[in-house]
């Protein structure tokens, strides 16, 4: 039987090897103990095959040690959880954001709100009512509504730009989500090609997660692994936007039927474009796209119907009246002009004039016409989401639509081709009292009659509690169950709502990822401790194959020098 | 299996709850800073819209109060001017009473007249009352002086409208009364279709003219009004122009209504004056209106032709018998059976009486007058009756003729006139008390209002704080807790964190 030192020598140097690359994996692992996303490695080792001693030799003797490889330590299905929360984490934190906004217009607290300006404009024609031929108390009056018209003009501005920063963020985040579809399927590409020989690419790996974590907050996706390792991406409603190796970039584009602002455009495989605006079902983007098109468009209609209706009602009544200087038929508000909104789809040439030819009964709602033929076209309340009935008409004559908007069309329209219209766009932000009274308190027109009593004032004054309003619009009948405060006050207590509804959701979903973090540091984190410890024992280890090295060594001095 | 726990998830756990508490510590310290415990709508949604009604409701009351307090000085003046004229009217009457004594000659009556006729003054002063620059006795013309006095009498000037101020919801209440139901009378005749023109305007009538009426549906027409034309007239000369147009007597008999009825809304019901005249402005209908057109009160006077029954805005008089002395002569004259203000007045005339009836210049009441310079006509009720103050021609209400009545009786010294006055000057007494305590009873109707008011106030604070305001206890109590909560886990994390196997290895 021979034994082969230097067999023995072999054995030690691969232990050395092993143990100096497992402190490594230590020494990585401790260096990135605060890596975010980081992924712990665990190094295994094998025994190199054995050798017989000598040919005719029955023993096998191990020849050392050999390492298998280095791993991340990684839950696939703790990771596809944290990716499954990342969409709603991301749209209700944009929501919860921007209901933050949206109530420090909407809260009292700073002493300007709307609910007291609306108290102040009625009061001030109630004081006029008790002394109608009080210049002083006309004067003070123009200016309360002044204030008030200016607050609406503030808020209507302000939510205005909400709406639009939330535009912009739309467009930042498709740079982002560009950004990262593009890292994936840069990663995809290195990871593959690094673990075709059988390595593990653990650092990539880790940096995709990070990504696709990142990209889960942006929008919903799903995430397919392929055989290879590389990771497939399509949102929730199948639009790609990593396949392999290529990513497919989103896009944005001005929508002229949503005030230009953007919609979002997905490329697919043939490079054909389509509008999946509708199709985002979660992250940040349906947060934005949500708060754009949906609560802030609500808040501000809800506004601009508010100051519509006021305006109609006020107009109302006031034109009735005589002021002191003996006229009468005056509007106390610039008066409402109709605005009509082309869709850009339209195929046809027709094109339509209004003209606000009954302001007391016109309402205030946001109507739609869509034309079913050459001569007809049938209308729906954008409002309250009826129909307002069929119609038909002859091009180039006036006719009245809901309650004498004066209606002209010329051209010839296409079946399908679409017009928005209604009286109370924009009303939040140009609501203004008229010139003639502004100039003139002695306009307004506080008299039932022309010799000097405060009636008409009285019955301005009255507006504040007649119940004008039923659940969405304005009545004209006064059968509603709203006053104008309570519209406006449920306005801020919906806002409230959903804007404590969200914060309770963010909430939620800060403790469930505090959860699923926590389980993954518990899998996939560093502990020092742990590292230590495999220090320590690696280090012995080290130690030992050393003194083997050296026993070998005093063996074969044995062996030349002493014998 | 033994969870593995690594210094990153304890020091994430640590941290999270250390925001947390600091967060709720932040929260609690702003609660008791500002005392409120909503900040924001969403902090509670149901609670920030009750305050936010309630602000209303007490921004509302105290408007109302507002109201009160402002206004309160025309009732108090009303009072002390009803208060005066009551003891300028018991002073009238003794001098009525020593004019009929043994001992008065026609010079002491003569004397008496001089200090009735400042009484007479004195009262129209007092009933011509301004305050704040606003006559309280005018109704709701609070520009225009309410009475008058000449030769031939006392008329009323202003309107039988009351003049009312809101003291709560829906509750208006007057804050002085019409001078037609204190001094003077106010007939307030409506208007029919034959009505005349000329009787409008408080009898200065409609300015013969043409004007133009444009309908909603853009047709317009132009409609002349010559003199002598009828408000009959003038109504179916707008309703036979071809315009989609109806024109009628409004509800309440004392003004046009033009009702459109266009099909297409074009535009604006316009009236205009054709030639720059004011035909289309003294019929009550100039300016645009959308939709309805309700002309003003177009104020007829009274003519032969006013029907009994238009009087009082339409609601008619019920007229019986009144007694006219006029010197030796005197007699009942019936009156019951008089269809027409002309009836009236051929009756009154025609009593054998030597007296005219005639319409006063207001055009709102009538007057009687004697046709001897040497006595004075003094009209009586018949009776529990008061046609006479109806008419204007009496007692009662009619405080100023009664006085001038009494004036002129004790000037040429008739006796009888001085009596029949007397009878007249004690009904105005009373009439003048009862105008005092219908005062009082909205004196004391507002005065509870608005104690009720203060009270409801202090009720609608008491639960915007109750919804609003921060439990300042509670939260001081919190505070507490929450302190011990954060030293706790400080403490805690400061222990869990620290201790490593790199502690121990040297």
């Amino acid at each position: 039987m021979t034994v082969n030192l230097f067999g023995l020598l072999n054995t030690g140097k691969t232990s050395l090897n092993a143990q100096l690359q497992a402190l490594e994996v230590a020494g990585q692992n401790i260096a990135n103990a605060q890596t975010e996303g980081y992924s712990r490695q665990t190094i295994s080792f094998e025994a190199e095959a054995p050798q017989r001693l000598s040919v005719d030799s029955r023993v096998l003797v191990g020849r050392g040690v050999r390492v298998l490889g280095v791993e991340r330590v990684h839950d696939e299905f703790l990771f596809n959880q944290i990716v499954a929360e990342g969409d709603t984490t991301g749209e209700f934190e944009v929501r919860k954001q921007v209901f933050d906004q949206m109530e420090v217009l909407l809260s009292d607290s700073d002493g300007r709100s709307l609910n007291e300006e609306l108290s102040d404009f009625f009061a001030g024609f109630q004081d006029i009512a008790t002394n109608p031929n009080g210049l002083a108390e006309r004067s003070n009056m123009v200016v309360k509504a002044q204030e008030m018209t200016s607050l609406f003009n503030i808020m209507g501005e302000d939510l205005f730009q909400i709406q639009r920063n939330q535009d912009q963020s739309i467009s930042v985040e498709i740079t982002e989500i560009n950004t990262l579809t593009s890292r994936i399927a840069k990663l995809n590409e290195v990871i593959h090609a690094t673990e075709t020989d059988g390595v593990f690419a653990n650092e990539f790996r880790d940096e995709r997660d990070r990504k696709v974590r990142e990209l889960s907050e942006k929008l919903d996706i799903q995430v397919t692994t392929e055989q290879n390792g590389e990771l497939d991406i399509l949102t929730k409603t199948g639009v790609q936007l990593v396949v392999r190796e290529t990513s497919f970039n989103l896009s944005t584009e001005f929508n002229g039927n949503n005030k230009t602002f953007r919609d979002i455009l997905a490329i697919d495989s043939n490079g054909s474009t389509s509008n999946i605006t509708s199709q985002i079902q979660g992250g940040r983007l349906k947060g934005l796209l949500d708060m754009r098109d949906v609560e802030i468009a609500d808040a501000i209609d809800r506004l601009d119907r508010l100051s519509a209706s006021l305006i109609r009602e006020v107009n109302r009544v006031h034109q009735q009246g005589f002021g002191l200087d003996q006229t009468t038929g005056n509007d106390f508000f610039t008066a409402l002009t109709p605005s009509v909104q082309q869709n850009t789809n339209n195929t046809g040439s027709a094109s339509i004039a209004m003209t606000n030819n009954a302001p007391a009964t016109t309402s205030v709602d946001k109507f739609e016409l869509t034309f079913t033929g050459a001569n007809s076209f049938t209308v729906q309340n954008l409002t309250t989401d009826t129909s307002e009935g069929s119609f038909t008409f002859t091009a180039g004559q006036t006719f009245n639509l809901v309650g004498g908007l004066g209606v002209t069309i010329t051209g010839t329209p296409a079946v399908g081709d679409r017009f928005k219209f209604s009286l109370s766009e924009d009303a939040a932000s140009t609501i203004s009292v008229a010139n003639a009274v502004s100039n003139d308190p002695r306009k307004v027109a506080a008299g039932e009659t022309s010799s000097g009593d405060g009636n008409n004032a009285q019955a301005l004054a009255n507006l504040q509690t007649q119940l004008l309003f039923d659940g969405v619009s304005l009545n004209a009948t006064s059968t509603g169950t709203f006053t104008f405060d309570e519209f406006y006050n449920s306005l801020v207590s919906d806002v409230g709502i959903r804007s404590f509804a969200a914060n309770s959701t963010v909430e939620q979903q800060e403790g469930v990822l505090l959860q699923l973090d926590n389980r993954r540091e518990s899998i996939s984190g560093v502990s020092i401790d742990e590292e230590m410890i495999n220090i320590i024992k690696f280090q012995e280890s080290f130690n030992a194959s050393s003194r083997l090295i050296s026993t070998v060594q005093e063996l074969l001095d044995r062996l030349i020098n002493q014998t | 299996m033994v969870d593995r726990v690594t210094i990153n998830s304890t020091q994430n756990n640590s941290l999270r709850n250390i925001f947390r508490i600091t967060e709720e510590l932040f929260d609690a310290q702003r609660q008791i800073s500002t005392g409120k415990r909503i900040e924001k709508p969403s902090d509670d949604p149901t609670g920030i819209r009750d305050t936010l009604s309630l602000r209303t409701g007490i921004s509302r009351t105290e408007q109302f109060n507002r109201n009160i307090e402002n206004n309160r000085i025309f009732l108090q003046s009303s009072d002390s001017a009803l208060d005066t004229i009551g003891i300028s009217l018991n002073r009238a009457k003794e001098l009525g009473i020593q004019g009929l004594g043994g001992t008065a000659t026609s010079a002491t009556r003569e004397f008496a007249a001089g200090e009735v006729d400042n009484i007479l003054s004195q009262v129209l002063q007092s009933g011509n009352t301004k305050v704040k620059n606003l006559f309280v006795f005018s109704g709701t013309k609070t520009r225009t002086t309410p009475f008058e006095v000449s030769a031939s009498g006392a008329v009323y000037r202003g309107n039988v409208n009351k003049f009312d101020i809101p003291i709560a919801d829906n509750a208006a209440i007057e804050f002085s009364l019409p001078g037609s139901d204190v001094l003077a009378v106010d007939l307030n005749p409506s208007i029919t279709t034959s009505t005349d023109l000329s009787v409008l305007n408080g009898g200065s009538g409609v300015a013969a003219g043409s004007f133009s009426i444009t309908d909603r549906g853009g047709n317009s027409a132009t409609v002349s009004v010559s003199a002598g034309d009828t408000i009959g007239t003038v109504i179916s000369n707008i309703n036979s122009s071809g315009l989609n147009i109806t024109a009628s007597i409004n509800a309440n008999n004392n003004g046009l209504t033009l009702t459109d009825t266009s099909a297409t809304i074009l535009g604006e019901l316009t009236i205009a004056e054709s030639g720059g005249g004011s035909t289309a402005e003294n019929l009550g209908i100039l300016a645009s209106r959308d939709g309805i057109f309700a002309g003003t009160d177009l104020d007829p006077s009274l003519s032969s032709s006013t029907l009994i029954s238009q009087l009082n805005e339409g609601a008619g008089a019920t007229l019986t018998s009144i007694s006219i002395v006029n010197g030796a002569a005197s007699g009942t004259v019936s009156l019951s059976s008089a269809a027409t203000i002309g009836d009236v007045i051929s009756a009154i005339n025609g009593s054998g009486l030597n007296v005219t009836a005639s319409i006063n210049r207001a055009g709102n009441a009538l007057r009687v007058q004697s046709n001897s310079s040497s006595s004075v006509a003094i009209v009586n009720e018949v009776g529990t009756g008061n046609t006479a103050e109806t008419l204007g021609i009496g007692g009662g209400r009619n405080v100023l003729n009664t006085l001038i009545d009494l004036r002129d009786s004790l000037r040429i010294s008739d006796s009888r006139g001085i009596i029949a006055s007397l009878t007249n000057l004690d009904s105005a007494i009373s009439s003048i008390t009862e105008s005092r305590a219908i005062l009082g009873g909205i004196q004391g109707r507002i005065e509870s209002t608005y104690s009720f008011h203060e009270v409801d106030i202090v009720a609608q604070q008491d639960q915007i704080s109750t919804i609003e305001d921060a439990d300042l206890a509670e939260q001081a109590s919190r505070l507490a807790t929450l302190e011990f909560a954060l030293q706790s886990t400080l403490n805690a994390t400061s222990r869990i964190i620290q201790p490593s196997l790199l502690d121990f290895l040297r």
